[in-house]
């Protein structure tokens, strides 16, 4: 049985995007804005934009291509892994705490998987489920956005990146634990 | 910074590869040139054609730890492992000929790395020495599995470089038409006065965040528009309207090429991801029978909340210990 909150998530999702087009392209016919020229002068940026970004994008996909492949990944996990068993975070959550700042499709994975083993409303997979919505990929953000405008002196941005996404971790193990005893 | 996250994710991964490798080469973990006895039942290989043969043929567990150890025997679940075989018969010498083993599920880690650093997870090909007169009667037959060395540094070379670097290219690639789609209707969002209005609502809390921008700065309206679609979970839609807040950001920007303080508020604001729904992951709890799927929103919620908060707040705290270059850090 679907409760109607799944069915209102449902139809919003769904429902969105083309409301969302739909309801700016009338405002904008009522305000007299010729849409179709203004449309098609806005999208001939998404070409350069799209191209500017490879450059930054192979690199940092590259280099963390490398230390996955490497297995330099599975020695991280392990050599921290004292450290947050002391603090109460599972050790199962922990390569996906670390992957999830640096590649998407692998955390959705790496998720997937945690919750095929542990059940989707165990503990486990409530957790890994909280971590992959309250995270980003943050190197991945930091890559594109910064590569679209050519900066290549990020000052604090990467740091406060890593740390809001500590923060995110806490909190969703404390919130899961408290509010699903 | 990133400088030396991308020195520190290669170096590592390159010392990383090469400490396993050189410690397998040590060690001779894979008994490069050396053979391992299969098994076949009677009848298990049938004649496929001129000097061909395939069937199935097994391996038992003691032949594995004879030839590699009994540490790399953990990995099976049972004491035989069978496999399906493909057997090309030389036709200078009889008793010679190349072997194909197909990985079955199950196989110890050590055949499964084989078979990878081979090109192929799912088969090894070897040389086999064998007699094809005895395969009617149940027998045995010596199979040399192809030398393997620095697997790890060409898996890093193959899986994590040329495999990735030709992935990056799609990924981006693949960003041009949802780019150029929400680029034009921001467009026209524009054009209508919608995004100023939309600016104007949240301007408050905005012209707090981003006291360097200009309240009525197109990029306050490009940042708005890309909360929401965040908000929103549009990811699709984020993406194009955060390049473009960020294009605008770098209009004010007196220093190409480095960051500006609003760049990098904006960036955490990104990265703490507040999301009403988290579509993607109540989707896969729908699909693995979840009983309440969406019952993760809230301390999903909460949790991105309070780093939205304290980011915000970190990020405004160390901005002045990363000065630009070339400028002398404000005094607070």
């Amino acid at each position: 049985m679907e409760s109607t909150f799944v069915i209102v998530t449902k139809v919003l999702s769904s429902a969105a995007i083309p409301l969302i087009i739909f309801t700016i392209i009338v405002i904008a016919a009522i305000r007299k804005v010729k849409v179709y020229e203004e449309f098609v002068e806005g999208a001939k940026e998404g070409f350069t934009t799209a191209v500017r970004i490879i450059p930054y994008l192979v690199a940092m996909l590259v280099a963390i291509g490398m230390f996955r492949a490497s297995g330099a990944m599975d020695i991280l996990t392990k050599a921290i892994s004292p450290l947050t068993d002391a603090l109460g975070f599972p050790s199962e959550l922990m390569p996906l705490a670390i992957i999830r700042n640096l590649s998407g499709s692998g955390s959705l994975g790496l998720m997937t998987d945690i919750m095929k083993v542990h059940g989707p409303d165990s503990f486990l997979g409530r957790l890994s489920g909280a971590m992959m919505g309250s995270h980003e990929t943050t190197f991945y953000v930091l890559a594109v956005y910064f590569g679209s405008i050519g900066v290549k002196r990020v000052r604090h941005a990467a740091l406060a990146g890593i740390f809001s996404d500590v923060v995110a971790l806490v909190m969703s193990v404390i919130l899961v634990k408290w509010l699903f005893p | 910074m990133l400088n030396y996250i991308w020195l520190g994710l290669i170096v590592v991964a390159i010392f990383v590869a090469l400490g396993r490798d050189i410690r397998e080469e040590s060690n001779d973990r894979f008994k490069n040139g050396h053979a391992i006895g299969l098994e076949y039942a009677p009848g298990g290989l049938k004649p496929a054609g001129p000097n061909h043969f395939a069937g199935t043929a097994f391996l038992t567990r003691s032949a594995i730890a004879k030839l590699y150890g009994s540490d790399e025997t953990k990995g099976m679940k049972s004491d035989t492992l069978l496999f399906p075989l493909d057997l090309l018969q030389s036709q200078t010498n009889p008793h010679v000929g190349a072997l194909t083993m197909s990985i079955p599920t199950g196989a110890p880690p050590i055949l499964a790395d084989v078979a990878a650093a081979g090109g192929d997870a799912t088969k090894i090909i070897g040389q086999a020495r064998f007699d094809a007169a005895a395969f009617s009667a149940a027998g045995n037959m010596e199979f040399t599995p192809p030398s393997v060395h620095f697997r790890i540094l060409a898996k890093v070379a193959n899986d994590g470089i040329l495999k990735i670097a030709d992935t990056a290219v799609s990924l981006a690639l693949g960003l041009i038409g949802v780019m150029a789609l929400w680029l034009g209707i921001m467009k026209i969002a524009e054009a209508a006065g919608l995004v100023l209005l939309l600016a104007k609502l949240v301007r408050p809390i905005m012209t707090r965040v981003f006291p360097d921008v200009p309240h009525d700065h197109p990029a306050m309206g490009a940042m708005v528009m890309n909360m929401t679609a965040n908000f929103l979970g549009l990811s699709n839609a984020a993406t194009p309207l955060g390049l473009k807040a960020m294009e605008e950001l770098n209009k004010l920007n007196s220093h190409a090429g480095t960051a500006t303080n609003a760049m990098c508020m904006f960036l955490t604001i990104n990265t703490t991801a507040l999301t009403l729904v988290p579509a993607t992951v109540i989707a896969i709890r729908l699909t693995m029978g979840s009983t309440n799927p969406t019952d993760i929103i809230m301390p999903t919620f909460l949790a991105t909340l309070v780093s939205l908060i304290l980011g915000v707040a970190f990020t405004r705290f160390i901005q002045r210990f990363f000065p630009i270059q070339g400028e002398v850090p404000q005094q607070a």
